[in-house]
């Protein structure tokens, strides 16, 4: 009986230990509060006066957009979406930009489009 | 003469102000004929310009467009000029825009994108090669920059104007000017001509690489006086502009054109050096190498004044 209280004890301290380790505070990763993960168009490969929409997946609080491109006509949908098409002088290989800023600074990233 | 000769110098300075319906920048600015070139002699004028284009074309045919509805701005200038000598004057102006914007249609919603600010900056040196009294005949050359000071990169709720519809055209430029007037014996009549060159450096400021085409403007006019304070002149244009190209020096398609249009003016002068003037631009004919929004219309009203520093202090 003796022998088995002993084990019990044993163990229990163990798990003690091990249960100590979880408490401790978990490091969040830096880019959790800023980050842009993709941004996802509709398509890759559009005509000329053809729509599609394009979406920013970002991580982070407080965040506010700007969207930007080189070629061609943005409109905003919503605050992570935006409506893009091109004019008869934009064809070519173009470029969306993202930048995403908040407390933390600025984060950017681009999307290429082609129009045909 | 000297009121002739500011009503010439009038129509030609405003004529500058013209426009082409979706570029970016001031609507095409200059050089030449800002000043009468009486040494110590200040110019300043303002003008407001209001222009429409709601059509596309095809190279000459008109086209429908479901997207875009119209196109319009409306830009106001402020230009000074300043006559070191009887033959060298140099000159600056800038401009405003209230209103440069599309109404487009999407989902078959009305959606009005634009912005206003700054414009381009231009100054400008000019050179009266011969200068003749009687009759009254000037031949004049004149070279100068537009620097991109204004707004380039206008947004709205976090979606940057195209670049078309930016004030500034964010390229600088070159310009250079040959202008021609004369008046008759009576000065009741008068003719002038004009050729300007424009040519732009190239923009690369993050993903945008660009680079205007040349843009060559041409016009020829009558002037004739209707009233002792009144003129009226009619000029012709000739506008070419060359196509634009990004980058790896692609050519942007559908960009270049040519067209003809008629000016018809009038200006009043209520005293020697204060003239009203207002203008007003009609396309006569227009050719696209692609498929392009063409201008509508145009009208312009301004105020002229000059003073004479010089006399002056002669005087006093």
């Amino acid at each position: 009986m003796k022998k088995y209280l002993l084990i019990g004890c044993f163990i229990s301290l163990l798990m003690l230990g091990f249960s100590c380790k979880n408490e401790e505070p978990i490091e969040p990763d830096p880019s959790d509060n800023l980050a842009i993960d993709s941004i996802v168009p509709e398509k890759r490969t559009i005509v000329v006066w053809e729509e599609i929409d394009i979406k920013v997946y970002t991580r982070g609080t407080g965040l506010s957009y700007l969207w930007s491109t080189n070629h061609g006509t943005l409109i905003g949908q919503d605050s992570v979406t935006v409506r893009y098409w091109a004019c008869p002088t934009c064809t070519g290989l173009n470029t969306i930009e993202c930048k995403v800023s908040n407390e933390y600074g600025t984060v950017s990233d681009t999307v290429m489009i082609k129009v045909l | 003469m000297k009121l002739i000769l500011l009503f010439i110098l009038c129509a030609f300075c405003s004529q500058q102000l013209m426009a082409q319906c979706c570029s970016a920048g001031n609507p095409v600015a200059g050089s030449g004929f800002e000043s009468s070139s009486a040494k110590g002699e200040w110019q300043v004028s303002s003008a407001m310009k209001y222009s429409l284009s709601d059509q596309y074309y095809y190279h000459d045919i008109k086209i429908e467009n479901p997207y875009i509805l119209k196109s319009s701005f409306l830009y106001q200038n402020l230009w000074s000029s300043y006559s070191i000598s009887n033959r060298i004057s140099v000159s600056a102006e800038a401009g405003y825009f209230y209103d440069k914007s599309q109404k487009l249609s999407l989902n078959n919603e009305p959606f009005k994108l634009g912005a206003s600010g700054i414009g381009d900056m231009a100054v400008a040196v000019k050179v009266i090669a011969i200068k003749k009294v009687k009759p009254v005949t000037q031949l004049a050359f004149s070279a100068g920059t537009k620097i991109p000071v204004g707004a380039f990169h206008q947004s709205v709720n976090g979606i940057t104007i195209p670049v078309s519809l930016q004030p500034s055209s964010g390229a600088v430029k070159w310009t250079g000017t040959a202008s021609f007037q004369r008046l008759s014996a009576n000065q009741d009549w008068g003719f002038a001509s004009q050729a300007n060159l424009e040519l732009s450096s190239e923009i690369n400021k993050d993903f945008l690489v660009y680079r205007y085409g040349p843009f060559l403007r041409t016009n020829a006019g009558v002037m004739h006086r209707v009233l002792p304070k009144i003129n009226m002149s009619v000029f012709g244009v000739f506008d070419w502009r060359g196509k634009d190209t990004r980058e790896f020096d692609q050519v942007v398609t559908g960009t270049g054109s040519y067209s003809f249009l008629i000016q018809p003016w009038i200006q009043v002068a209520f005293r020697s050096d204060r003239i009203l003037f207002f203008n007003f631009e009609c396309p006569v004919y227009r050719y696209f190498n692609g498929e392009l929004l063409g201008n509508k219309m145009a009208a312009q009203m301004g105020f002229r004044a000059s003073f004479n520093t010089c006399k002056k202090k002669e005087h006093s």
